[in-house]
C-alpha cells in the first residue's frame, strides 16, 4: 500500500530534478561568469552542465547497486552502523546548509528587489510555512505538485527571451577573450546554480520503471538545465556591455526590467513572484532531503514528523548571517561542502561498494 | 482495532436486529399492541371490516396512505367478497403476509395498510401509499439556454424514473440503503455496472453504511460525513439538480447518491474541472463552448485573486503601471481615510451582506435590495469618501465573476478564499499572493476525492484528458471517457462521422 502511494513516473522525477536544480543561482549567473569568462561565459555554462551528467552517472551506477534504498540507507550498508550515522549526519547537515543557503539569498534578492523594509524574518516564515505544508506530503504529491508549478518554469523561460528584442551580437565575440582556461575555471561557478540533481540520491528507490529510463530522465533534466542555463546566459551576455555586466549583480533582472508589457511596467516584479515559486519549490526539496536524513538518523522510517524540526534549523541558521561578507563566507562553505558530498561521497561510496562487493540482497 | 470492530458491530445490531413480535390468534391482541406501540398519534386510522362472518380489522396512517387506493383497492373488494382466499381478495400491487407485529409497525410507517383477521397467526400487509410530488421544474441555480429544462423533485422513485428514462440500459444498477437511525432516509446509488469501477462502488458504499446518525438530511449531511478532507474550502462532491448531469456524469462511471425527500444528486468523485463544466458547453458549437468554458475558468482566478491583486499593487507596487494611470488612482484613493484592505475587506462584506439577503427575500422586496445595494450604497458610499471609486470597480468584478461557476459550493469556495489572500497581499504585496496561491495549489494537489486526484487531469498531468478540461473538444474526438473515476471501459464512442469518410471514397 505504502510502495504503492510513494511511486512516481521517471517524467514526475525529472521534473522533481529540474524543479530543484532551478534556482537562485541563476539570477546572478551571467555577471558571475562574465567575470571570468567573458564572452565565452555561455561555454562555461556547458561544459559544467557536462561534468554535472557525469556525475549523475557516477550517482546512478551507485544507486543502481542499492534500487531499494536511498542514500541514507547505502551509507549505513557500506560505512556500518556507526560510520554510516556519521556519514548520514554529515548529509543532513550539508541538506540543511543548502536549504539555509537558498532561502537567505531568496530572502536577499526579495529584500533587493520588492520589499526593501520587510525583515528577514517575515519574509521567510512564508515560505517556511509553505515548506513545510509541502515537504510533509508524500512523494507523490510533492511530485504531482512539481509538475503542476513546471509549467511557471516555461513562462520563466518565455520572458527571459523577450530580452531578444534588443542585443547586440557584436559583444559575445571573441569567444576566447578570456582564454580557454579561464573558461573553463569559470565552469565552477556556473556549477553553483547546479544543485539540485542530488535529489537523485534520495528519490531514485521511489521512481517506478527500468533504472535505465531512471538515467534518461535525470539526463533529460539536467539537459534542460543546462541548456536553459547557457540560454538565459547567452541572452544575458549579447544584451549587456561588459561594464553593465560588471555593476549589475542580477542581470536576469535587469534584462527583464528593460522592457514594458503593455500596461505592466515593471515585468521584473512578475518575474520574481513566478521565481519566488521555483525557489520555495526548491527549498521545500532540501527540507524533504533534510527531514528524510533527520528521520533515519533517529531511526524512523516516516520522514513528515522530522520536517518541521529540519525546516526549523534551516530557519534559525539562516537568521544568523546578516552581513554581506557572512554571505559571502555562506556560499563558500556551500561550495566546499558541495565538492565534498556531490562529488567526493558518492564517487566513493560507488569504489567501495565494488571493493567490499556490497550490493544490496534479494531485490525485487 | 478490536474496539472498532465491536463497535461496528453494536452498531450493525441497532439498526437490523429490531426486536421480533409474533403475531397472536387473538385479533384485540394484535392490535392493541400496534397501537400501544404508535399511541398517541390520532393519525393513526382503525375500521372494523368483516371477511366471511369472521371478524377482522384494517389498520393504516391517515397521513401516508391514498384514500382512494384504500377505498377501491381494499375495502370495495372485502364488502364484495368475490373470493374465497384473502389472498386473490385484494387489488393492490403490494401485497404481502406477514408474522412478525414489529415490522408491521416499519411497514405501517411506510404507508402500508395491515389487515388483520381474527383466528389468523398472520396478517396481510397492503400497499396504499400516498405520493404528493410538486411540479417538475428547471432547477433555479442551474440553468441552461439550451438542453432538457427539467430537474429532480423531493420524491425518490420520481428522481429514478427522471435518470431511467434518459437513459434505458440493463445496466444502470440502483441499489437502496436506509440511513438515519430515526429517519431511516431511503437512499439510493447509481451506477453503471459495466463502466464504474468496482472498487469506486464497494468505497462508496461502505462511506455510506458507515454513517450512525439518527437524522440525515441530504445534500449536507451525506457530504460531510462522505467526504476525503471536510477541513477544506473546495467542494468534493458534485451536487447538482439535473438529471442530464448526473446520467452524463453516470456514462463517465461516476456514482450519484441521492436521497429521498431531497431533489439533488450527489456525484463522486469529481475533479475541480468538473464544476467548471456546464450542460450548456456540450449543446452549444465546440468552439463557442471553449469560449465559454475559458471564460468561466478565467472567471476562477479573477474572482479570488483580483482583489488581493488590487490591494498589493495599490498599496506595495504601483509603479508597476504606467505614470499616468497611478496618478489617476492614487488621485481617488488619497480622499480615503482608511487603508486599501480595510476599504476592499469593507465593500466586499456589504456585498456579502446584499447576497444573504437577496436570498432570503421574496423577489418583490429583492429588486429594493438591488436598488438600495446599487445606488445607494455604490455612488453614495463613494461620494461621501468612504470607499473609492476603482475599488467598488474591482469588487463588483469579483462578484459578478464569483457568480459564473455553475456550482453553488464552488462559488462559495471561491468567494471564501479571496479573504485570506487580501490579508497576505496587504502584508507581503505580491509576494504574499504568490504564498497564498503557492498553499492553495498545493491544498489542491494534496486534496483527493474518493482515490481520485482533485486536479486530474492537470496533476498528475494526463494530455488526453485536457480535450474535455479547459477547452471542448469537437465531440467525436473525445472518444475515450476521462480517466480520473478509472472506468472499466474507456471508449465511449467509435467513428459516429464515418459517413464522412465513405462520402470522400465515392468522389
Amino acid at each position: 500500500m505504502t510502495s504503492e502511494k510513494s511511486s512516481i513516473s521517471p517524467v514526475q522525477m525529472a521534473l522533481f530534478i529540474i524543479q530543484t536544480q532551478i534556482g537562485v543561482g541563476i539570477l546572478s549567473l551571467p555577471s558571475k561568469v562574465h567575470m571570468i569568462a567573458k564572452g565565452g561565459g555561455w561555454i562555461s555554462v556547458l561544459i559544467s552542465g557536462i561534468v554535472v551528467q557525469v556525475l549523475i552517472f557516477i550517482m546512478w551506477a551507485l544507486m543502481k547497486r542499492f534500487p531499494n534504498s536511498t542514500v541514507y540507507e547505502i551509507s549505513s550498508q557500506i560505512f556500518g552502523n556507526f560510520l554510516g550515522k556519521v556519514v548520514n549526519f554529515a548529509y543532513t547537515g550539508y541538506f540543511i546548509t543548502v536549504g539555509v543557503f537558498v532561502m537567505v539569498s531568496f530572502s536577499d534578492v526579495l529584500n533587493r528587489w520588492m520589499l526593501p523594509k520587510t525583515p528577514r524574518w517575515a519574509v521567510l516564515v512564508l515560505m517556511v510555512v509553505a515548506g513545510i505544508y509541502l515537504a510533509r506530503g508524500n512523494i507523490r504529491m510533492m511530485a504531482r505538485y512539481y509538475v503542476l508549478t513546471s509549467f511557471l518554469i516555461l513562462l520563466l523561460i518565455l520572458l527571459v527571451t523577450y530580452g531578444f528584442v534588443d542585443v547586440d551580437f557584436t559583444l559575445m565575440f571573441p569567444i576566447q577573450e578570456a582564454g580557454w582556461g579561464n573558461i573553463v575555471k569559470a565552469s565552477k561557478d556556473t556549477f553553483t546554480a547546479m544543485y539540485g540533481f542530488e535529489m537523485l540520491l534520495l528519490i531514485y528507490p521511489f521512481v517506478e520503471g527500468k533504472s535505465r529510463g531512471k538515467l534518461k530522465a535525470a539526463f533529460f533534466a539536467n539537459l534542460f538545465v543546462t541548456l536553459s542555463y547557457t540560454f538565459t546566459v547567452f541572452i544575458c551576455l549579447i544584451a549587456f556591455n561588459p561594464e553593465q555586466l560588471r555593476l549589475i549583480s542580477e542581470p536576469v533582472l535587469y534584462l527583464i526590467r528593460r522592457y514594458q508589457l503593455y500596461m505592466v511596467h515593471r515585468p521584473d516584479l512578475i518575474f520574481i513572484n513566478i521565481w519566488a515559486t521555483t525557489i520555495i519549490v526548491t527549498a521545500a526539496s532540501y527540507y524533504y532531503a533534510a527531514a528524510t536524513g533527520l528521520a533515519s538518523l533517529f531511526g524512523s522510517r516516516n520522514h513528515s514528523k522530522w520536517v518541521p524540526y529540519a525546516v526549523l534549523c534551516c530557519f534559525v541558521v539562516s537568521l544568523i548571517p546578516q552581513t554581506s561578507s557572512g554571505m559571502v563566507k555562506l556560499s563558500k562553505f556551500v561550495d566546499i561542502a558541495a565538492y565534498v558530498f556531490l562529488h567526493g561521497l558518492p564517487l566513493m561510496l560507488l569504489v567501495l561498494s565494488y571493493l567490499l562487493k556490497k550490493k544490496e540482497r534479494g531485490t525485487a | 482495532m478490536f474496539q472498532k470492530f465491536f463497535q461496528r458491530k453494536r452498531r450493525g445490531g441497532d439498526r437490523d436486529g429490531v426486536p421480533c413480535r409474533s403475531a397472536s390468534h387473538h385479533l384485540e391482541k394484535n392490535v392493541s399492541y400496534i397501537e400501544q406501540a404508535l399511541f398517541p398519534s390520532d393519525d393513526v386510522k382503525k375500521r372494523a371490516l368483516s371477511f366471511q362472518g369472521r371478524k377482522g380489522i384494517l389498520l393504516y396512517i391517515e397521513s401516508l396512505t391514498d384514500q382512494k387506493v384504500i377505498q377501491k383497492n381494499i375495502i370495495e373488494p372485502l364488502t364484495r367478497n368475490h373470493s374465497d382466499e384473502l389472498d386473490h381478495l385484494f387489488t393492490s400491487v403490494e401485497l404481502k403476509r406477514e408474522n412478525d407485529l414489529e415490522k408491521g409497525i416499519a411497514a405501517l410507517l411506510k404507508g402500508m395498510c395491515l389487515y388483520f383477521l381474527d383466528g389468523h397467526k398472520d396478517f396481510l400487509v397492503i400497499g396504499a401509499k400516498a405520493s404528493y410530488v410538486r411540479d417538475i421544474s428547471e432547477p433555479e441555480n442551474e440553468y441552461v439556454v439550451r438542453g432538457p429544462h427539467n430537474g429532480f423533485v423531493e420524491d425518490l422513485t420520481h428522481n429514478l424514473y427522471a435518470v431511467r428514462k434518459l437513459m434505458e440500459s440493463p445496466n444502470l444498477r440502483v441499489r437502496y440503503m436506509h440511513i438515519g437511525r430515526v429517519t431511516q432516509t431511503k437512499v439510493a446509488i447509481l451506477y453503471l455496472q459495466d463502466v464504474a469501477n468496482p472498487r469506486l462502488i464497494k468505497e462508496v458504499e461502505r462511506r455510506l453504511k458507515d454513517i450512525s446518525a439518527d437524522m440525515l438530511m441530504s445534500p449536507g449531511f451525506i457530504q460531510e460525513f462522505m467526504e476525503d478532507k471536510t477541513f477544506s474550502p473546495f467542494p468534493q462532491i458534485l451536487i447538482t439538480e439535473r438529471p442530464d448531469r448526473t446520467v452524463s456524469n453516470l456514462m463517465d462511471g461516476r456514482v450519484a447518491i441521492m436521497a429521498d425527500g431531497d431533489p439533488t444528486a450527489l456525484i463522486v468523485p469529481v475533479t475541480l474541472f468538473a464544476f467548471y463544466q456546464s450542460v450548456d458547453d456540450y449543446h452549444s458549437r465546440w468552439m463557442v463552448g471553449s469560449f465559454v468554458r475559458m471564460i468561466r475558468l478565467l472567471s476562477f482566478l479573477v474572482a479570488f485573486q483580483l482583489p488581493a491583486f488590487y490591494i498589493a499593487t495599490v498599496s506595495f507596487h504601483p509603479e508597476i503601471l504606467p505614470v499616468d494611470l497611478v496618478f489617476r488612482l492614487q488621485g481617488s484613493i488619497s480622499h480615503v481615510p482608511f487603508p486599501p484592505l480595510l476599504e476592499v475587506i469593507f465593500l466586499e462584506l456589504i456585498f456579502e451582506l446584499l447576497r444573504e439577503s437577496g436570498i432570503r427575500l421574496p423577489s418583490r422586496v429583492g429588486q429594493t435590495i438591488g436598488i438600495v445595494g446599487g445606488l445607494v450604497i455604490g455612488d453614495a458610499i463613494v461620494r461621501t469618501g468612504l470607499v473609492s471609486y476603482p475599488t467598488t470597480i474591482v469588487v463588483a468584478l469579483t462578484a459578478i465573476a464569483s457568480f459564473v461557476v455553475p456550482s453553488n459550493e464552488m462559488s462559495g469556495a471561491v468567494r471564501f478564499l479571496r479573504f485570506p489572500l487580501m490579508f497576505f497581499a496587504a502584508m507581503y504585496g505580491y509576494y504574499g499572493i504568490s504564498f497564498g496561491l503557492m498553499m492553495i495549489s498545493m491544498h489542491l494537489c494534496k486534496l483527493e476525492s474518493f482515490g481520485t486526484p482533485y486536479l486530474a487531469p492537470l496533476a498528475p498531468l494526463r494530455l488526453k484528458d485536457m480535450k474535455d478540461t479547459f477547452l471542448r473538444f469537437p465531440i467525436w474526438t473525445l472518444s475515450q471517457r476521462p480517466h480520473d473515476p478509472h472506468p472499466k471501459r474507456m471508449t465511449q464512442e467509435t467513428v459516429s462521422r464515418s459517413w464522412k469518410r465513405r462520402d470522400q471514397r465515392k468522389k
